[in-house]
């Protein structure tokens, strides 16, 4: 069992915030909403504050933000269908590039791990993956069109140049650059209605999925030749959906977060909750059959939707999300033994 | 050439509803029940026929279900016919009308009502899909096909 | 040494600043020109007054061209503009602009030197005023001299400004209009042709930027530019023009932009196409549409509405660039619709097609509307019409609405209906009017009538007496019945949709108006005595008088056959009196049946000239006098006196008045009563002062005002006295009797204990009437007589209303609002002000009353005076939102969202900056726990 304790409550957008992201080094907090606005919070004393409003660079809401791994870089995407590079100049953000593709709404965004390449996804079904140079040029290195329906997410491997993304086909999909070209290697198909959002957890050998079905879906990589004999194709490795937990949630979950520090799992849900979950240490097969349980129900979290949750990638436990109703909170998660 | 739904029949319109001793008296608490919420929408107008939701029996107070405590709507409708290509408009405008005029504590789902459209399952999942319906309505031409719906026709 | 050198240099500021005005000669001119110039290399403190000499020496008639030519090179050698004041450097500026608007000729030799020097004189200018002047003088410069290698510096020497924006601080005097600095910055970037390539790529830019303005404003110079720059200067980029513009058009983030976005295309299409009457400019311009087409073409197959929309936008835009370009368009696009139409099997892509059909149809009849050659809608004018007509009979309602509106549009555009179908049209119209089944379609027939009406009156007076009027003869007939049993075409719709067709043009309304007035003969006549027959002479008379109006517009048919209609009307009203004296219930002696049909008398009594005025006056009093006194108590008294002309001359006055008293006083009939009541007001306001008027207003005055008391009459007859005194009231203040201030103040809501009644009759007396004491009616109306009204009552009223309990003050209120709803609006903005207080103070106080009388009050007022509450709106607003939470009163807060959804009609502006706090605060009113606050909640927000 465990406890959320608010510490702070952020007025961040007059109507819908949809999106929260850390930056690499936990100290910087950006949000973005309806509003058309993304706002860069910081911690002043014992409270968090608004540093800088980022203005101009979208024309309708802004539905999604990545921080570039060196912390330099803010890419966000908007309904107008473009993203926007924001460079931090000594603490000061500027528009470096408007990147212009997508025919219509762009709704995810993910710098890979060494910031060399960056992947938007779209409601026209594509994902793009733009290559950057030491000059911060970008160029787009490929159009993946494999979903047949809008693609909700995109996130990269944390180790290797693998990306996922997940779709209103109610797929999840992975692709490697295979020398030659960008292409997808794998679907996952288990869902019953959109995949909302998906994460690995810090090996990059699991992964957990967010349905509009309501469910969570745990996947677990098997790579060719593996000592469970489950069958691979090529060099790629395979994925296979190991546990289901449904029953927890009343509307569809909008989002999921592993936490590379502590390994849990956390949820933002449509019944304006917040969960944790954690996996079981005393499972018999814990690669092949994990299970998970609840650690907490934050009820409500939010006076409406939850759309985004995010943990503080240095400071255990601390927790950032974000609801229809505008605000932006931050918890933190104390487990009790 | 055949047409599509050239002559819709047209439904006699509930009176309006009658205002209680109750409803007048400032201590009694007025749950928000089914009927209050058909009141809000059954003025809709088709975009295809100038006659409102209800007098195309799109809308019946019976399909709406209500829970004031819980704060959750359900709200089916029926299009006039089963290949109606503006059934996503009309649950479109269903649900803008109630997202102006509900409290925002309340969930509301709009769906088809079972059987009666062909597409049933795309057109729900759409209706459902709360970022596709955010992204619509920051559509100036969609916003305004919507807003013609919504305002009354007298 | 320093100090006697000091004071040497100011002396010579004092010299070299008086400016010349003297007669002076040509060898003068030059010799004080020499002394000037040579100022010039003196120490750089005198530099300005040396430029403030030569600024007056340089307009000088005297000065030659070589002079012209000394002054720009030496202010070019001698004077660095920049580290000058920008008061001093506006010398420069204008002389610069006085020479190249009246001496070019002299600038012209200078050539790259001087376009050299103008770019030094202006890089880095920061002044507005300035720039106004310097944006105008290079504007002339590109169009007149030679640039040489100069053209790239002077294009960026302003690009650099682009695109600009200006505010002026609060404290600045002179300010610059930002609409104009720009359009003066557009008109140099656009100059010339040679700064297109320049030009041009700036424009890329900005509209790749994501910063809305700029990308307006680049929209804007492309619309300016497109067709100095040419074919020529285009070829390269209108590719990337082209994409940057349908991304605008067909993203649809902003009205604005996209307007600028239809405007540049249009002005591109009208560039390209005028000079294809080269070969090579042709293909450029076949394949810049080329690729409109084809990103738009394609859309306007697929039935998803919002690229439609945009594809049409822009066509219409190319369509409207040139008439070549309007020929492709149709050409292109017209066959595709019509294919559509017929292919498609749903009623709405059916009806899609159809209205942008439409929309083309009417941008090509603007377009060809001044040519002669054959419009390229001809080829395809027999299958449009086809259609359309076919339509009439089709199945669905809204594809015979849209046929109905498409005909009309078709009569109006030039050359689509040929004048033989004309008839064929109208006979469409009625034949719809008459038989279609559906109401909304025969309310259309009858509007798409009208409007031909105003074209063609002669086709359709000529369609309307063969084809309707023969159905007023006779019953509606029972084959015409709809399923309820109730006549499709009643004799109402008919009469209706004659008045709706008449009011479109005077030849039609002449014909009707004596239909009208054989059918309402007719029915008297028969003088039914059910409902039906009072509703349809009603109606009659109602189409009469909009006929009736129509016909008076035109000046010399009104005095010939509304003397006519005259004699007609009051015929009827008087025989029907005359014969009404067995005291039947008859239709000609109905109030509303007489009302109707004085108004249309005053109509026409209205547009008489004096003789026929007069004629008609002492016709009347005849009548009136001189008749059996025994129909004066009916009401077809009311009808004479109300309508004399300022010139006219009553005859037999005092009798006429004392007859007049004793109806208003006495008699029990209560529409006589008032109308009297009236007649006396409009004889008091047009009598000429003296004795005469002076005692019949002290007669009134004595016998009335006892009246007035509450103790000596009955209820009625107070109600009487009152009634008259208010008009009496009206008529002294309008003509500014030096008696009206005693009137006014007896009006009396001082009187704590009854206050309710003179409140009650108050507002009638303060607002515009129609049928006397207009200007309309000649009436005698002194200047400013609504403020002499207001200042004599309003102090009054506001001291009673300070004086009276609390639980009168609504009364009082009520009667304030209905004062300043009268009021004009210049007055009320400067008196309206100080009662706003009184206003926000009645909103603060304790009494509930007093809280919703006053936002009632406060409803009206918002939808009179939108200005001041503009600018109030903080005063009200807090405590406007703090009331519609009122826990213990469930009426006020339904009252205050009532009054804050008035406020949503309010300019948008002022309503903007309140929205999100507004739309806040009602989150817990549409949660409230009363169902009727949630209602009222919802009106509000989604208003």
């Amino acid at each position: 069992m465990g406890t959320l304790t608010e510490l702070c409550v952020l007025e961040a957008h007059h109507n819908r915030a949809w999106h929260v992201a850390w930056n690499p080094q936990g100290s910087l907090l950006a949000s973005c909403g309806g509003d058309k606005l993304v706002k860069i919070w910081g911690e002043e004393g014992d409270t968090w504050v608004c540093k800088t409003v980022l203005e101009g660079g979208h024309q309708r809401t802004v539905r999604c933000l990545d921080w570039s791994p060196c912390g330099s870089y803010l890419a966000s995407v908007s309904f107008d269908g473009t993203t926007a590079i924001w460079d931090r100049k000594g603490g000061e953000f500027e528009c470096s590039a408007t990147l212009e593709g997508h025919e219509n709404e762009v709704k995810g965004v993910s710098w890979s791990r060494g910031g060399s390449l960056l992947a938007t996804c779209s409601r026209d079904k594509s994902v793009w993956i733009w290559e950057v140079d030491e000059d911060q040029e970008y160029e787009c290195a490929s159009v993946l069109s494999s979903h047949t329906q809008d693609v909700k997410c995109v996130l990269w491997h944390p180790h290797e140049d693998v990306l996922v993304s997940t779709s209103y086909d109610n797929t999840i999909k992975m692709y490697t650059d295979d020398g030659d070209d960008w292409s997808c290697f794998t679907t996952l198909a288990s869902h019953d209605s959109t995949v909302w959002a998906a994460d690995l957890d810090c090996t990059g050998t699991r992964l957990v999925s967010c349905s509009d079905d309501k469910t969570l879906k745990i996947w677990q990589q098997y790579m060719p030749g593996n000592e469970y004999g489950v069958k691979t194709e090529g060099n790629n490795p395979t994925w296979k959906c190991v546990c289901t937990l449904s029953g927890f949630h009343d509307r569809p979950i909008y989002h999921v977060k592993w936490c590379h520090l502590t390994g849990l799992i956390v949820t933002a849900c449509g019944d304006d909750c917040i969960r944790v979950f954690e996996e079981d240490k005393s499972c018999s097969d814990a690669v092949n059959q994990p299970s998970f349980h609840l650690l907490v129900t934050q009820s409500p979290a939010h006076s409406e939707d939850v759309n985004c949750v995010s943990w503080s990638p240095v400071r255990p436990g601390l927790l950032a999300s974000c609801s229809d109703d505008g605000l932006v909170k931050l918890w933190q998660f104390t487990g009790e033994s | 050439m055949p047409l599509e739904n050239i002559n819709p029949v047209v439904y006699q319109v509930s009176d309006d509803r009658e205002i209680t001793a109750d409803e007048e008296n400032d201590d009694v608490v007025d749950l928000i029940d089914s009927r209050e919420i058909f009141d809000l929408i059954r003025d809709i107008n088709d975009p295809e026929h100038p006659l409102t939701l209800e007098e195309l029996n799109v809308l019946e107070s019976a399909n709406i279900q209500v829970d004031d405590k819980a704060s959750r709507v359900t709200i089916q409708f029926t299009p006039t016919i089963p290949h109606c290509s503006m059934a996503t408009l009309i649950g479109l405008s269903i649900q803008v009308k109630l997202l102006r005029s509900l409290p925002t504590r309340f969930k509301v789902d709009v769906k088809i009502t079972p059987g009666t459209h062909a597409s049933e399952q795309a057109i729900n999942k759409q209706l459902g899909d709360k970022e596709r319906v955010a992204a619509a309505l920051e559509n100036r031409h969609l916003l305004a096909v919507v807003n013609r719906c919504l305002t009354p026709a007298k | 040494m320093s100090f006697r050198h000091c004071q040497k240099r100011n002396l010579r500021k004092q010299k070299v600043g008086l400016p010349c005005h003297c007669y002076v000669y040509d060898c003068i001119v030059a010799l004080l020109l020499a002394f000037y110039i040579d100022r010039l290399k003196d120490h750089h403190a005198v530099t300005p007054h040396v430029l403030r000499g030569i600024a007056v020496l340089g307009r000088h008639q005297l000065l030659s061209g070589d002079g012209v030519a000394t002054i720009l090179h030496n202010l070019n050698s001698e004077v660095h503009a920049q580290s000058l004041t920008a008061g001093d450097r506006r010398h420069m500026y204008s002389l610069v602009t006085f020479f190249l608007q009246q001496r070019l000729t002299d600038i012209q030799p200078l050539g790259a030197d001087f376009v050299c020097g103008f770019i030094q004189m202006m890089d880095g200018e920061k002044d507005p005023l300035n720039l106004m002047l310097a944006f105008q003088s290079v504007r002339i410069i590109a169009q007149n001299l030679q640039l040489g290698v100069f053209a790239e510096e002077l294009f960026e020497v302003v690009a650099c400004y682009f695109p600009i924006e200006y505010k002026p601080t609060p404290t600045a005097t002179e300010t610059v209009d930002q609409e104009e600095l720009r359009r003066r910055l557009r008109q140099c970037l656009t100059a010339t042709s040679k700064f297109s390539e320049y030009c041009l790529p700036l424009i890329l830019e900005k509209l790749t930027s994501s910063v809305t303005s700029a990308k307006i404003e680049s929209l804007h110079v492309l619309t300016a530019g497109a067709e100095v720059f040419g074919t020529e200067g285009l070829r390269e980029f209108h590719g990337s023009l082209w994409s940057c513009i349908r991304r605008e058009i067909f993203s649809a983030v902003n009205d604005t932009l996209n307007r600028a976005a239809e405007c540049a295309l249009t002005s591109m299409v009208t560039a390209l196409s005028n000079d294809i009457t080269e070969k090579k400019n042709l293909s450029e311009f076949e394949e810049f549409i080329g690729r409109v087409f084809e990103d738009t073409i394609r859309h306007l197959r697929e039935p998803t509405q919002q690229m439609i929309g945009a594809s049409t936008e822009v066509l219409l835009a190319v369509a409207q660039g040139s008439h070549y370009a309007c020929q492709k368009v149709i050409g292109r696009v017209v066959p595709l619709l019509l294919e559509q139409f017929h292919s498609s099997q749903q009623t709405a892509q059916k009806k899609g097609a159809l209205e942008v059909l439409l929309q083309h149809i009417k941008i090509c009849g603007v377009t060809w509307q001044d040519r002669k050659d054959e419009s390229p809608l001809a080829a395809y004018r027999d299958s449009i019409f086809t259609i359309f007509v076919s339509l009439l009979c089709g199945a669905t309602v809204e594809l015979r609405l849209l046929a109905l509106s498409g005909l009309a549009q078709l009569v109006g555009t030039p050359n689509m209906v040929v004048d033989t179908e004309r008839p064929l049209v109208a006979e469409h119209f009625v034949r719809t009017l008459l038989g279609d089944r559906n109401p909304t379609v025969r309310d259309e027939a009858v509007k798409a009538l009208a409007s031909m009406a105003a074209l063609c009156p002669f086709v359709v007076r000529d369609t309307a007496q063969e084809m309707i009027v023969p159905h007023l003869n006779h019953e509606p007939k029972h084959e015409d019945e709809s399923h309820d049993g109730e006549p499709l075409v009643t004799h109402e719709f008919l009469l209706k949709a004659l008045a709706t067709v008449s009011v479109e043009h005077v030849h039609v309304a002449v014909e009707t108006t004596s239909t009208f007035v054989q059918h309402l003969e007719r029915l008297l006549a028969e003088n039914s005595t059910l409902d039906g027959a009072l509703h349809e002479a009603e109606v009659t008379c109602q189409c009469l008088h909009q006929a009736t109006s129509a016909c008076v517009t035109d000046s010399s048919i009104a005095q010939n056959l509304c003397a006519n209609l005259l004699t007609k009307c009051v015929g009827i009203l008087v025989h029907g009196a005359l014969v009404d004296s067995s005291g039947n219930k008859r239709l000609v002696t109905n109030s509303s049946i007489v009302e109707l049909l004085s108004s249309v008398v005053r109509t026409i009594v209205q547009n008489l000239d004096a003789d026929g005025a007069e004629e008609v006056m002492s016709l009347m009093v005849e009548m009136f006098i001189d008749s059996n006194l025994d129909w004066l108590n009916n009401a077809a008294a009311t009808c004479p006196v109300k309508f004399e002309p300022l010139q006219a001359h009553i005859p037999r006055q005092s009798e006429l008045i004392e007859r007049l008293l004793a109806i208003a006083t006495q008699c029990c009939h209560l529409v006589s009563s008032i109308s009297a009541a009236k007649c006396i007001g409009g004889i008091i306001n047009k009598m000429s002062a003296g004795r005469d008027l002076d005692t019949l207003v002290q007669t009134i005055c004595v016998s009335v005002t006892s009246r007035m008391e509450p103790s000596s009459v009955t209820p009625e007859q107070r109600g009487q006295a009152v009634t008259l005194w208010t008009w009496c009231t009206k008529a002294l203040v309008l003509r500014s009797h030096p008696q009206q201030t005693l009137f006014a103040e007896k009006i009396g809501w001082k009187t704590h204990s009854c206050a309710r009644l003179p409140l009650k009759h108050f507002p009638g007396c303060s607002s515009e009437s129609h049928d006397i004491l207009s200007s309309a009616m000649h009436a005698d109306i002194k200047i400013m007589y609504r403020q002499r009204f207001f200042l004599t009552t309003l102090p009054k009223l506001v001291q009673c209303f300070h004086q009276v309990d609390s639980d009168q003050k609504q009364y009082h209120l009520a009667a304030l609002s209905s004062l300043l709803k009268f009021m004009p609006k210049q007055v009320l903005i400067a008196e309206l002000p100080p009662l706003l207080p009184l206003l926000v103070q009645s909103l603060n106080s304790q009494q509930v009353a007093v809280w919703l009388s006053t936002l009632s009050t406060l409803s009206d007022l918002i939808a009179e005076m939108p200005d001041i509450f503009s600018r109030h709106i903080d005063d009200f607003l807090p405590r406007l939102l703090d009331l519609t939470q009122y826990r213990p009163d469930m009426t006020v807060r339904i009252s205050a969202l009532k009054c804050l959804a008035q406020f949503t009609t309010l300019p948008e502006h002022v309503i903007l900056p309140q929205q999100d706090r507004v739309t806040r605060h009602l989150v817990s009113a549409l949660d409230d726990h009363k169902r009727l606050v949630r209602k009222a909640a919802v009106d509000t927000r989604t208003k």
